[in-house]
């Protein structure tokens, strides 16, 4: 289980990371290479990110330049910062990159140009010295640069199911989850259980029961967003829900978004 | 060597969440500062072998702000073991702010019953726990034996690691001075260290094994930061991360801030390590 690390991104002299820009509002800016080519294979990676230049959502992508093609290898990953001095981090993430590979990152934004500050750890093996997955497909589509707003209605302490997607594109067999603040960032004290279902309409079933979430009035967002990757084996062209119940009822404040990823073998 | 499981598909069931009320299972505190209470039951026993578990921690109402760790512990048979212990939980900033989440890569044998205690650094502080048990962990892979604390706690919170009143300059710390046992995934938590009134914060930091004037960085570089008005770090568990670390190893935290001002610059780390 021994694994070699090296970081990608870090600016010590600034004890910093490397600064990405989003374009127009909730439109991917350029691509930013972060630091140098890896110098081994990497199995996993951990994601940092935060320092960002304004209160926004934000969703980036990962992605990997091997001989002038790039491939995104993470997608739509999701940093909630609607209040200041959010650092948050996907880590580790099961994805498998070439030695010899360019990390890159771009990046959009509820506001335009906003910055965010990034940085990768590479690990040899994965957790359990497993091998990486090929890539991390964002099921869902970002709104506002943030997740499936999911409101658990009128009625505390009862759930109401929001469709996170359709279809999935791929199978996969790790799935995350990173949850946000639904665009509120000025709430009273709420909390969340959520069950991630998948299956159609009227005929879900439970992959995740009664997860466990909530934020406070200074906070005001959720403090830790992201959860995972779970273990699962969900087939390509699955439909996910999440069902949702809050402690409070007021509009807004009863709201947060959802994003779901999930790893492909 | 690991019996792998030849597939990822796996159940969950739930243990600790209250739908009535949509929160967790109440964990109180001893009855003095920084001591551990009574455990409490969470949920009925496990319906079939855990390999992989998901602890949430959260306030609910009406809990105060502190600092909290926590022993996850199973019940079989009547011997009560504890499986994950001295699990951080920082709260400190007010009263129903704080959620964490920890992914815990652990085997609990079906029919076990799951208990929490916990202490804080003031006295019957509550805080909630639900847990969610999952068959078969990520990539099919068995649960480890059991989470141990590599730090002892002081007032409830991890080691102090300052990082100098240079900036952007690293200052190292150890967070043990002797593993307890050969930990081949690494877990870590970096909270405020009781400072809850901070300047906006960066910190860059390694996690080393070694000893002293010897150190090799296992993890380089993590990032973390804080800003007004939450004051502290919003995410502070990070990992668990493949490593291989023999027992009666030294691990040690060198931190860097891009601040000097007293208090505002440290946080406190903890660290655990699975056991094979």
């Amino acid at each position: 289980m021994a694994a070699r690390t090296e970081n990608r991104g870090a600016i010590t002299a600034s004890t910093n990371a490397t600064t990405i820009t989003s374009g127009a509002a909730n439109t991917k800016g350029s691509y930013t290479d972060i630091g140098s080519t890896t110098t081994f294979d990497y199995e996993a990676i951990s994601v940092f990110f935060g320092n960002a230049s304004t209160t926004a959502n934000f969703v980036f992508d990962i992605a990997i330049n091997v001989g002038g093609n790039r491939f995104i290898i993470a997608e739509d990953l999701h940093s909630e910062n609607l209040k200041d001095g959010h650092w948050a981090s996907y880590d580790p993430l099961p994805i498998h990159v070439p030695s010899g590979s360019q990390l890159s990152a771009r990046c959009a934004a509820s506001v335009a140009s906003a910055t965010i500050d990034l940085i990768i750890i590479g690990h040899s093996i994965g957790l359990f010295g497993a091998p990486g997955y090929s890539r991390c497909r964002a099921l869902y589509t970002p709104s506002s640069s943030r997740g499936i707003n999911c409101d658990p209605g009128g009625t505390a302490h009862t759930k109401t199911r929001t469709q996170i997607t359709a279809s999935t594109p791929d199978r996969v067999v790790g799935l995350m989850l990173t949850i946000g603040g639904g665009g509120d960032a000025a709430r009273s004290a709420t909390g969340w259980l959520f069950d991630i279902e998948a299956g159609g309409a009227g005929s879900e079933q439970v992959i995740i029961p009664n997860m466990f979430a909530g934020c406070g009035p200074t906070c005001d967002v959720p403090p830790q967003t992201v959860f995972g990757p779970f273990p699962c084996d969900i087939p390509t062209a699955t439909r996910l829900a999440c069902n949702i119940q809050c402690s409070i009822t007021t509009a807004g404040d009863r709201v947060p978004d959802i994003c779901l990823h999930g790893f492909v073998p | 060597m690991f019996n792998w499981v030849p597939h990822t598909a796996a159940r969950s069931e739930n243990r600790g969440a209250v739908t009535g009320t949509t929160s967790g299972t109440t964990i109180t505190s001893g009855g003095a500062g920084d001591t551990k209470g009574s455990y409490t039951d969470i949920g009925s026993t496990t319906s079939f072998d855990y390999e992989w578990l998901l602890l949430f921690i959260g306030n609910g109402a009406g809990a105060a702000a502190d600092d909290y760790v926590l022993d996850l512990a199973i019940n079989v048979g009547g011997n009560r073991f504890i499986i994950a212990e001295n699990l951080r939980y920082c709260n400190r900033k007010a009263s129903n702010e704080q959620w964490d989440g920890y992914a815990l890569p652990l085997h609990v044998p079906s029919g076990s019953q799951l208990s929490v205690r916990s202490q804080a650094a003031g006295a019957t502080r509550t805080c909630e726990v639900v847990i969610i048990g999952y068959s078969s962990g990520p990539f099919g892979a068995p649960g480890y034996s059991r989470c141990r604390a590599f730090y002892t706690p002081t007032t409830s919170r991890g080691i102090n690691c300052d990082p100098g009143a240079v900036a952007h300059t690293k200052t190292r710390t150890q967070i043990t001075a002797s593993t307890t046992d050969r930990a081949v995934a690494l877990l870590v938590y970096v909270g405020p260290n009781a400072d809850v009134a901070a300047a906006a914060t960066r910190w860059l930091f390694d996690i080393e094994v070694g000893g002293a004037g010897a150190e090799q960085v296992l993890l380089p570089n993590m990032y973390s930061g804080r800003g007004a008005p939450y004051d502290m770090p919003v995410s502070m568990v990070f990992g668990p991360y493949p490593c291989d670390i023999p027992s009666g190893s030294r691990l040690s935290v060198n931190i860097q801030s891009h601040v000097t001002t007293d208090g505002d610059r440290d946080v406190d780390v903890a660290l655990w390590g699975f056991v094979p």
